[in-house]
């Protein structure tokens, strides 16, 4: 299995408890707004700690409670793509889709031709130059998908990738995911509403679902059934 | 029999008290620009005018006697001036603010504060030469003229870079009392007003000034009346008898 | 007859142009009256000699010291009101913000209480053993105009910090950046505009500072004799060179000012 999650964790209202099991496949994961989807995808990526329970990818514990192990993020060999993009606003698209390689080491130089190829197969080889404040929100999804996926991740974590596409652009950049993910060893996650996307994307669907209303408390509870 | 004593004696003093008290028909406000240095003692003489001209508002506004004419000649509104020199009052004569001839009403000199303790062992003018840091008051207050007099009477020359100026009397002593300043030249009656916190070194009439202090009413002002009845106050026995318990000397 | 569509809001009430321009007005009279006060033509002159230009001199080296203080304890103060979260929290926000509504004397005064070498806290210790007196001191000056500058730029780094989306961080951090590489690369750069307005604002107010300097360090032609103390003195024995030595004043500022335009309040001008 390449990554499993049991345990729980705290946000606020929300209680998130988790036995997950999965292994190299693309796994959908749906429910209704506000039941912990992108606090699981923060969990995975390493900016959540867990408050009980263990993370293993790939064999590698990334986060044991009981032993007091926790790998950050900048650790986590991770490609995400948060909602809203979250582009560096003082970088180019390039340098954006450049920055993930060149913090592995990877020389400048180097890393800038990769990305403007990566860019070019993509489509995307034109906005190398604009400031993510002068792309349009689709384009900028893009160029995110484009970052989190350029230095080939081994955990791949993508929050609604995409939902500011117009129902054309969302076609043809749902198939050219569909390629690269299926391409890609280890587990990618999408969190997603789309049915469509579900049903192309992906591999395998897991519901978040809230067990029953607490109507008395402040608490949402969650459990997920794998 | 004590009874009957006591309030024969007091009768003639009832009746004395009555024939001196006039009722004060003056109203009005009266805004007298003072000196520094006349704080403690105009107070108290603005409390005792107010107390037999119970309808006469008096403010006081204080501060170094450039500050006074400069703020007289942009038009403030006041309708005394009464300077620690006689050169502002000159100057407001000469810009046309003051018509009269002001009188001098009082006499002051300077001296010496240190420290309680005087923990440099001051004696003279001359050992002001050795500290590090001594207070003056700015070199065109009137304060800080007569303090040049004195160095210069006193053939003693201290270099720019140990002096702090204050912008008046109270901030030059303030910087001995509260601050780091080992010595200040000031007027005596300051340093007699505050013995609490300073000490005082007398200095010699050889090396000493007299400084006079003037009086004017001025030229527009909306009380002339009332300024008139203050000025002739300050120049009373009662308004000397005031001044000389605050240490100055007589005209 | 036309009408005019109009959007609705597009519509200015009467009232916010009437008190704008009142405002504007109250702001550049004196500003016009300074102006006209000038003597233009011995301008060079006035500021380029005695005590006027020791007194300019002296500003802009402290006043540019100082806020260098203001930004090296600032900065990390803002960091940890911002971001880390304590027990008395807004008790030491409060604390810090104290030098910027406190009268500048009383400052001064405080700064008597803890610097003064008769008096101070640990002023006696500092002469004693290091042989610093801050008072009447060109370091007093620095000290004094960094005591009530500090707090603005805390003010500015730390709202400037708050306003930043973590998940800019969060980002860096799957992108394989450590914290200090983080902090470096991407927090100062988000944080860049707030920044630079704290230090404007810091700078411009060490740079005004009278009342807790000349407590603190007294009035010492060529010591600590600031601009702003220069212009006072002279108002009364030299006018024309007071009214210069606030024009030149008055010049730097809108320099800096308009240099700035950029990035007051964030990027749009």
């Amino acid at each position: 299995m390449s990554v499993t999650l049991k345990g729980s964790v705290r946000q606020g209202r929300l209680i998130l408890d988790i036995d997950v099991a999965v292994g190299d496949e693309i796994v959908a994961i749906s429910g209704v707004n506000g039941i912990g989807k992108t606090t699981f995808l923060r969990v995975l990526a390493g900016l959540l700690p867990l408050d009980a329970g263990i993370l293993q990818v790939n064999g590698i514990v990334l986060d044991d409670v009981d032993n007091q192990i926790f790998v950050p993020a900048h650790l986590r060999n991770v490609g995400m793509v948060f909602q809203d993009n979250v582009l560096l606003p003082f970088l180019s698209a390039l340098d954006n889709v450049a920055y993930p390689m060149m913090a592995t080491g990877i020389g400048r130089q180097q890393a800038q031709q990769l990305a403007i190829d990566a860019m070019g197969q993509h489509g995307i080889g034109h906005l190398a130059q604009m400031k993510p404040t002068q792309l349009s929100g689709g384009q900028q999804q893009r160029v995110a998908l484009v970052r989190a996926l350029i230095s080939k991740p081994q955990l791949v974590l993508l929050d609604e990738p995409l939902s500011a596409l117009d129902v054309d652009a969302r076609r043809e950049v749902r198939s050219w995911l569909r390629d690269q993910l299926k391409s890609l060893p280890g587990t990618k996650f999408v969190v997603t509403h789309d049915l469509v996307d579900i049903a192309e994307l992906c591999d395998r669907e897991i519901a978040f679902m809230q067990p029953q209303l607490q109507l008395l408390g402040n608490e949402t509870q969650t459990t997920i059934v794998r | 029999m004590v009874v009957a004593v006591v309030l024969a004696s007091l009768l003639p003093m009832a009746v004395h008290a009555s024939s001196i008290v006039e009722v004060s028909k003056l109203k009005g406000d009266l805004t007298i620009s003072a000196a520094t240095s006349l704080t403690d003692v105009f107070t108290e003489l603005a409390k005792q005018f107010r107390k037999d001209n119970k309808g006469v508002k008096v403010r006081l506004n204080f501060g170094s006697s450039s500050t006074l004419l400069t703020q007289i000649q942009s038009g403030a509104p006041s309708d005394i001036m009464a300077s620690a020199d006689l050169t502002n009052l000159e100057k407001l004569v000469a810009s046309g603010n003051v018509v009269v001839t002001p009188k001098v009403f009082a006499r002051n000199t300077m001296a010496i504060a240190v420290k309680p303790g005087n923990p440099k062992s001051v004696r003279s003018v001359a050992d002001l030469a050795s500290l590090p840091f001594i207070a003056l008051c700015g070199k065109t207050v009137p304060c800080g003229v007569y303090a040049s007099s004195v160095l210069t009477r006193a053939g003693v020359v201290i270099n720019e870079s140990k002096v702090t100026r204050g912008i008046d009397v109270k901030a030059t002593l303030s910087a001995v009392a509260n601050g780091d300043a080992d010595a200040a030249i000031v007027y005596k009656t300051d340093v007699l007003a505050a013995k609490k916190t300073v000490v005082g070194i007398d200095i010699p009439s050889a090396q000493n000034v007299k400084a006079m202090y003037g009086i004017a009413p001025i030229r527009g002002s909306k009380n002339p009346a009332n300024a008139k009845a203050f000025i002739d106050f300050v120049l009373s026995e009662q308004g000397w008898q005031i001044l000389k318990s605050f240490g100055f000397e007589r005209p | 007859m036309s009408t005019k569509k109009r959007r609705v809001g597009a519509e200015t009430p009467p009232f916010v142009w009437v008190g704008a321009s009142c405002a504007l007005l109250f702001l550049l009279l004196p500003l016009v009256g300074l102006l006209k006060r000038v003597a233009w033509s011995g301008i060079f002159g006035a500021v380029t000699s005695g005590p006027a230009s020791e007194a300019l001199r002296l500003s802009l080296i402290t006043s540019v010291v100082a806020t260098m203080i203001a930004l090296v304890l600032g900065l990390p103060l803002a960091w940890v009101l911002a971001r880390i979260e304590f027990r008395g929290r807004s008790m030491v926000r409060a604390l810090v913000m104290l030098p910027m509504v406190l009268p500048p004397v009383v400052g001064g005064v405080a700064l008597l209480g803890a610097y003064g070498k008769s008096n101070g806290l640990i002023g006696g210790w500092l002469f004693d053993v290091f042989g610093l007196q801050l008072t009447f001191s060109p370091l007093g000056v620095v000290v004094a105009e960094a005591f009530v500058a500090l707090p603005f730029l805390v003010m500015a780094v730390e709202s400037g910090l708050r306003s930043i989306d973590p998940r800019y961080e969060e980002s860096a951090a799957t992108m394989g950046l450590g914290p200090s590489e983080r902090f470096r690369k991407v927090t100062l750069r988000l944080l860049a505009p707030s920044l630079i307005a704290g230090v404007a604002v810091a700078w411009a107010r060490a740079l005004g500072e009278f009342g807790a300097t000349i407590t603190f360090a007294g009035n010492i032609e060529g010591r600590t004799q600031t601009t702003p103390l220069a212009v006072y003195l002279l108002l009364e024995s030299d006018p024309e060179a007071a009214y210069a030595l606030s024009f030149v004043l008055l010049a730097i500022c809108v320099a800096v000012l308009v240099a700035m335009r950029g990035s007051w309040m964030g990027r749009r001008s």
